[in-house]
């Protein structure tokens, strides 16, 4: 019924565009800082002070057990509640936000399971040459750690362009918005598959990149 | 190994820099579909009401909310712009329609600017609640469950012949429906917490309660009219104006029922009505002398009609 999803495409292929251009922005903003926070929670899940691990496992399991959704609603309604002085900023801060702590959780995880990965012998070879605890990790442990750490950040990019979709409820301008702004010109239908679509392109691109480079970094087993 | 690591850590960088810098380009622009107008200047999607009438106010002992307000020399709203030609967004992000050019001519009204807050219907009430909005204006109907809950504002529309509420079924099918009885027993869709889903109900299912008339309420409106497109549902109730538009897109498959809801046994909350945290008498008092004046003047009619030719509902002339 109506205009066909090509024509749709033609016609509003720039609202698409740059739908497609905010979904990575807001996706390469919350995985790059998500992964300076993550990986710093990472340090604190594999610290042996019972404090931190505790705050730190707290912080994982929280974020990662409840939507994403949820969590934005928190940012975007409860935090200016708070703080009333907060409440003049724009929403794509708390969106942002969210984004970015949920990113941090699961890199936290990426990185302590990569780190967890490398076989114990290795560190204990180490020390037993002599080396100290932070050489050990930075020379020996982290260097093996990084090949499996590198493609599964790639895959939380992967995760985290899918996800940003719901920054969409609160109409931040990513790819699932354009289906509101279409919707409004009384497209139903179309939209949903063009933006389908794109989600499919980028996301086997990307994940065609994420398996060159597993195999890149297998090289040396 | 290392330099291969390198190389990779060098390359995943670089994505995530061109991707970011790509994205800058598109800017946040999007996402600041905050529009703050000034008092002195004009948007071409808001009405120009400098030379409007308007209603002497009292606002000399403000308190609570209206306090707030005038304070902040802000009114801050929230609407969800996905309701064409109350609310609606173009593909730069600004923010259309009749309900937002009667919240500009409130806000004058007490002498503020306008602040607009984009978000998803079902977030709407909740950022009243909140505080995170002054009030909102999206298409609510009055219920009495809503106005427990909230202060709500007395109604506007925006003329009958024009600002009327129908069902739409698929095409041949109309001859079928010549009152509303003939719905009753039928399978019929409408917005969850619309106007039009009171309707249905006192309307038709309460012709006849036990006819087995089923409501399915949607989030959006194009979820019921895929449905209807899907033949999932006979009818979905909305208002005329979006009725309209979606029988014309629908290359003859869809066609209006031709019956109208009677909007006239809503008394004082026929049409729209915006909503504020519960408990803001005063607050809602003044914007209810400001929604009056736009009523008796025909202001709002007109902002109506202007919203319905920027939506594309209606030729320009």
């Amino acid at each position: 019924m109506g205009e066909s999803i090509f024509s749709v495409l033609y016609k509003y292929w720039p609202i698409f565009l740059r739908g497609l251009l905010g979904t990575l922005e807001y996706a390469s903003i919350a995985v790059a800082i998500g992964t300076v926070l993550g990986a710093l929670i990472a340090v604190l899940r594999l610290s042996k002070n019972k404090v931190l691990y505790g705050i730190s496992s707290v912080y994982v399991n929280v974020l990662r057990g409840t939507p994403l959704l949820v969590q934005m609603y928190i940012a975007y309604f409860f935090i200016p509640m708070a703080i009333p002085a907060l409440n003049s900023i724009d929403k794509v801060y708390y969106v942002m936000l969210a984004l970015i702590l949920n990113s941090s959780a699961y890199v936290a995880e990426i990185i302590r399971g990569g780190i967890n990965s490398v076989d114990k012998g290795q560190t204990e070879a180490a020390r037993s040459l002599g080396m100290t605890a932070s050489h050990t990790m930075f020379r020996i442990v982290f260097p093996q750690a990084i090949k499996n750490i590198l493609p599964s950040l790639g895959n939380e990019y992967i995760a985290m362009i899918k996800e940003t979709s719901l920054a969409g409820t609160f109409m931040l301008y990513e790819l699932m918005y354009t289906r509101t702004l279409l919707a409004n010109k009384f497209l139903v239908w179309q939209p949903l598959f063009i933006i389908a679509g794109i989600y499919l392109i980028v996301t086997l691109v990307l994940s065609a990149i994420v398996k060159k480079m597993e195999r890149k970094l297998s090289v040396s087993d | 190994m290392k330099n291969t690591m390198k190389k990779m850590l060098a390359a995943v960088l670089a994505v995530i820099m061109v991707a970011g810098i790509l994205a800058g380009c598109s800017g946040n622009g999007g996402s600041k579909t905050e529009a703050k107008t000034g008092k002195n200047s004009t948007f071409a999607y808001l009405v120009d009401t400098t030379d409007l009438e308007k209603p002497t106010l009292d606002l000399s002992n403000a308190s609570g909310q209206l306090k707030k307000v005038l304070d902040a020399g802000v009114l801050t709203i929230a609407t969800s712009p996905d309701y064409p030609p109350a609310e609606f967004v173009t593909e730069d992000g600004k923010v259309f329609g009749s309900e937002m050019m009667l919240a500009k001519y409130v806000a004058d009204c007490l002498g503020v600017d306008l602040a607009i807050e984009t978000m998803d219907f079902s977030a709407t009430l909740t950022a009243v609640s909140t505080g995170k909005v002054d009030i909102a204006f999206s298409g609510y109907g009055w219920k009495a469950d809503r106005a427990e809950s909230y202060e709500l504002s007395t109604g506007y529309t925006g003329g009958d012949d024009i600002n009327y509420h129908t069902l739409i079924v698929p095409a041949g099918q109309e001859d079928n429906y010549n009152e509303f009885t003939d719905f009753v027993g039928k399978h019929i869709m409408a917005q969850a917490s619309s106007l039009q889903q009171m309707y249905v109900e006192d309307q038709i299912i309460a012709l006849n309660p036990d006819g087995g008339t089923n409501l399915e309420f949607v989030a959006t409106l194009d979820q019921a009219v895929l449905s209807l497109a899907s033949g999932k549902c006979d009818a979905v109730a909305m208002d005329g104006s979006t009725a309209e538009m979606y029988v014309e897109q629908s290359d003859g498959k869809f066609a209006l029922s031709g019956l109208h809801f009677d909007l006239t046994m809503y008394g004082d909350y026929e049409g729209n009505v915006a909503a504020a945290k519960k408990g803001e008498t005063e607050f809602i008092a003044q914007i209810n002398k400001c929604i009056d004046m736009a009523m008796e003047k025909g202001y709002y009619e007109n902002f109506y009609q202007e919203a319905r030719k920027l939506a594309g509902i209606d030729d320009e002339e």
